[in-house]
């Protein structure tokens, strides 16, 4: 697990070893596994906790899996 | 005696550069796309409206095929427009997709698959062969004077130093084989399938760096530095690329470290870019992994021995992403702000095309670099100058019930020197006027893609991903850049 700070939209920003926000940075942090897909990681600012698309999935699955999500998601718009 | 450069405001008196263009502007085109589609042209800074060609149209699927709007190919389900449909990891071939990527805009007047005409006449490139992309992959990157584009496009491939026209692998303007002319390079491929080589031209400095590996999966190669008298962009006095090497000096530095995984796996290519003070910028690309090097090249003799690079290697992770070894398509862009004095030297953060991965480097002295990446992983999108001395990332996604998302940065309260914090303002501004700052070379900036930060009229009704098309001429009327 390691540290990392999250951007207003929850997506991740950077580790905390390598950075630290400035005065006028969104200050959210949160311990995540380094081994999962960055873009999964999504900070919940209404919950304050850290949540991972499909966690049970592994990278490729979630890929696929996202794929199928954005297809379907275009497809309702439509 | 005043010349007569200085009398009609040339020269070193600091003039008014006729071939200057007005500040970025970028073309987007979308709407409701059953029926309704739009083109408008935007100063990028600003977001304000300053064309909007087919206001007069009526948009619909029996009008639509005259005059102006005779691109049915842009406007209609399912061809070349497709713009009811998401884009997440289509290839290159996909290029009713590809249109949508990161990879489709930079430095260049004209962009891989298409571009827009200042007057918003778009059009894309040779939809019937595959020289739109063939020829692209191989030109060199550019450093550019003070509100400049490249307007001559030169391209390396082994040896072979070519001119040709604008995208496209036909159109052979001149040529010369540096190898047997110039120099020996080590490990030059006979092979002339391979293409070897990268290089950077900066016309500042009328100076080309040239890049060869040392051999195939080595970390180390060879600089060679063409520093000329003429300037290869000038038509008028540097008309073949024969003209520029044999007006240079040549010498070489050696190199290690550049690519610790060997120069093979990337297709020969990397990212380069040459600053003004001769550092060389390394960046590659590959799968994840987002690497930077610098070189300094100053020395006018040859160097044998790799010297020590004046900054560590940065690396930064990404997502599984296709790279240059994948097809040079896929390579790291280069981006240039308008004034000249910055570059962003950028790729994907996810797959083909969406999100960003990208070094903010100084033209003047690139040990002055930060990084930022835009972790999305849908919608593509495009990285562009914007105002003077800035840059903006346009996010693709969908503009039904939310404005066009950016995320921007203004370089002009940061300074060249790498001794200084690296200065910004945050993306997302707000009440607090205080600005950021991040370590030299170590920091990252913030990401925060702004919600209203830039928002383009329309587009708003329905399922819409924008298009962001380069706008092959920014325009200038009077003394007013618009």
């Amino acid at each position: 697990m390691k540290l990392a700070y999250f951007n207003e939209q929850g997506k991740f920003w950077c580790w905390a070893e390598d950075q630290t926000p400035g005065p006028n940075d969104v200050n959210i942090s949160a311990e995540i596994d380094e081994n999962h897909a960055l873009w999964r990681y999504n900070y919940n600012t209404e919950t304050d906790s850290v949540e991972i698309y499909q966690p049970t999935l592994n990278t490729a699955e979630a890929e696929a899996q996202l794929e199928i999500d954005l297809a379907a998601e275009a497809a309702e718009e439509e | 005696m005043t010349s007569l450069s200085t009398l009609f405001g040339g020269g070193s008196s600091g003039g008014a550069d006729p071939l200057q263009e007005g500040l970025p502007v970028v073309a987007l085109y979308g709407g409701d796309f059953n029926q309704n589609w739009d083109v408008r042209l935007h100063k990028v800074h600003s977001g304000e409206l300053v064309g909007s060609p087919w206001a007069a149209i009526t948009n619909s699927t029996a009008s639509y095929a005259h005059g102006q709007s005779h691109i049915q190919m842009f406007g209609y389900n399912g061809d070349h427009g497709n713009l009811s449909n998401q884009f997440s990891s289509q290839g290159y071939t996909n290029y009713q997709h590809f249109t949508q990527s990161l990879y489709q805009n930079d430095h260049y007047p004209y962009a891989l698959f298409g571009s827009c005409s200042s007057e918003g006449r778009l059009g894309m490139h040779s939809f019937h062969t595959s020289d739109y992309y063939e020829k692209v992959y191989r030109r060199i990157n550019v450093i550019s004077k003070k509100g400049r584009r490249p307007r001559r496009q030169f391209n390396i491939a082994n040896g072979v130093f070519t001119e040709t026209n604008f995208n496209s692998n036909y159109g052979l303007k001149s040529s010369v084989d540096l190898s047997s002319t110039y120099f020996t390079p080590q490990g030059l491929p006979t092979s002339s399938s391979q293409n070897y080589g990268s290089a950077c031209y900066n016309q500042n400095t009328k100076t080309l760096a040239v890049y060869y590996s040392s051999s195939n999966s080595t970390n180390t190669g060879r600089v060679y530095m063409f520093r000329s008298t003429l300037d290869l962009m000038d038509e008028a006095t540097c008309p073949t690329t024969k003209d520029f090497c044999d007006a240079a000096t040549i010498n070489y530095i050696t190199t290690g470290n550049v690519s610790n995984w060997g120069f093979n796996s990337l297709n020969y290519n990397l990212n380069m870019m040459l600053g003004d003070n001769d550092h060389v910028i390394f960046n590659a690309r590959n799968s994840s992994s987002n690497r930077l090097f610098i070189e300094d090249c100053s020395s006018t003799s040859n160097v044998t021995t790799a010297a020590a690079q004046p900054e560590s290697e940065r690396s930064e992770g990404n997502t599984t992403s296709y790279g240059p070894e994948q097809g040079l398509m896929y390579r790291a862009r280069m981006q240039m702000s308008w004034d000249g004095e910055w570059v962003m030297m950028y790729s994907p953060y996810y797959y083909y095309g969406s999100g960003l991965s990208a070094y903010v480097i100084s033209v003047k002295n690139p040990r002055k670099m930060s990084y930022v990446n835009i972790t999305q992983t849908s919608g593509g999108g495009a990285l562009l100058p914007s105002g003077r001395s800035g840059f903006k990332y346009l996010n693709g996604l969908n503009t039904d019930s939310q404005p066009v998302q950016s995320w921007s940065l203004d370089l002009s309260s940061t300074g060249h020197d790498h001794t200084t914090n690296f200065v910004y303002a945050p993306p997302n501004y707000t009440a607090t006027n205080d600005m950021t700052s991040v370590a030299n070379w170590t920091g990252t900036l913030q990401n925060s893609l702004g919600n209203y930060a830039f928002q383009y009229p329309g587009y708003w009704y329905s399922t819409s991903y924008p298009r962001f098309m380069t706008v092959n001429h920014w325009k200038v009327e009077g003394n007013y850049q618009v």
